[in-house]
């Protein structure tokens, strides 16, 4: 399992790298999205389900379609950028890379067992996890309002 | 030992993505070779229906497709909850329902409102 984590790990932060390193924006924003499944089959490898599946529907599904978006509605000049930050963001790709890596070389026990289950989260988020649960759903509905709003302050 | 069981967990997806990648390769190869080849600088513009391209592909388009982005943000991780609550659903019984039913109710409430607010409009 160990060794499994550390490829994956390692063609995350590949990926990660590539998103500043690449000139091209649409290219970053295939290699994140490949870096987020990355992320997600570390969480499936850990026994994470409910979490590896969140991380591949919602983030390499949908937030790595609205990435893509956000290229298509910027002008053609910002498509290809001269990266300013890349040195610092490097850093920030080692930095991260530290957070992804540290935990797999330290894991010495056999990671997984059944907290991950999507039947424990489940039993957690109707009962303990009840308010944050029902907070989640006002949080999804300022995001609708917000969308509403912004998109219709340009039709006017 | 360890490989082993981790091969064993991982087979059926790992099959799942071999037989993938399989039938892609065996239905692309036959046409590769059956397929007369006449390289044509014509063949890789942009198909508009016959007719020269008058601008590059990539461009400004309207934000209004955002709209539709995020609404489907919140839609899918609406689901997501959706599974969380299906495998326990027997279990949890009339108030899990109830709780996911107030969920649902909140989230209905902004469909109402987007739809309202003729955000599901093109116009």
């Amino acid at each position: 399992m160990q060794s499994l984590m550390l490829i994956i790990s390692f063609l995350v932060l590949i990926s990660a790298l590539m998103v500043i390193l690449s000139e091209d924006m649409v290219h970053s924003a295939l290699f994140l999205i490949f870096s987020f499944g990355g992320v997600g089959a570390l969480f499936l490898s850990v026994g994470a389900q409910f979490l590896g599946a969140i991380q591949i529907l919602i983030y390499t599904g949908a937030v790595g379609v609205m990435m893509l978006l956000m290229i298509y509605f910027t002008s053609k000049e910002g498509k290809s950028i001269k990266r300013e930050g890349k040195y610092s963001g490097i850093v920030l790709v080692g930095l991260l890379g530290f957070l992804i890596l540290y935990p797999s070389i330290s894991i010495t026990r056999e990671v997984g067992g059944t907290k991950g289950l999507t039947q424990n989260i489940g039993r957690l988020l109707f009962s303990d996890l009840l308010i944050p649960f029902e907070v989640i759903s006002i949080v999804l509905l300022s995001a609708i309002i917000g969308a509403t709003y912004i998109i219709r302050r340009e039709d006017h | 030992m360890g490989w082993i069981t981790l091969i064993s967990s991982w087979l059926p997806p790992l099959l799942f993505g071999v037989a993938g990648a399989a039938i892609c390769i065996i239905l692309m190869m036959p046409g590769k070779f059956i397929r007369p080849n006449n390289p044509n600088p014509n063949k890789n513009i942009p198909y508009e229906c016959a007719s020269k391209p008058t601008m590059e592909a990539v461009g400004q388009r309207s934000v209004k497709y955002f709209r539709y982005a995020i609404l489907f943000v919140v839609f899918d991780v609406e689901v997501i909850f959706l599974y969380a609550w299906a495998l326990i659903a027997e279990e949890i019984g009339l108030i899990g329902f109830i709780e996911l039913s107030f969920f649902i109710l909140v989230l209905l409430l902004g469909l109402a409102f987007a739809w309202k607010k003729r955000a599901l409009e093109w116009g």
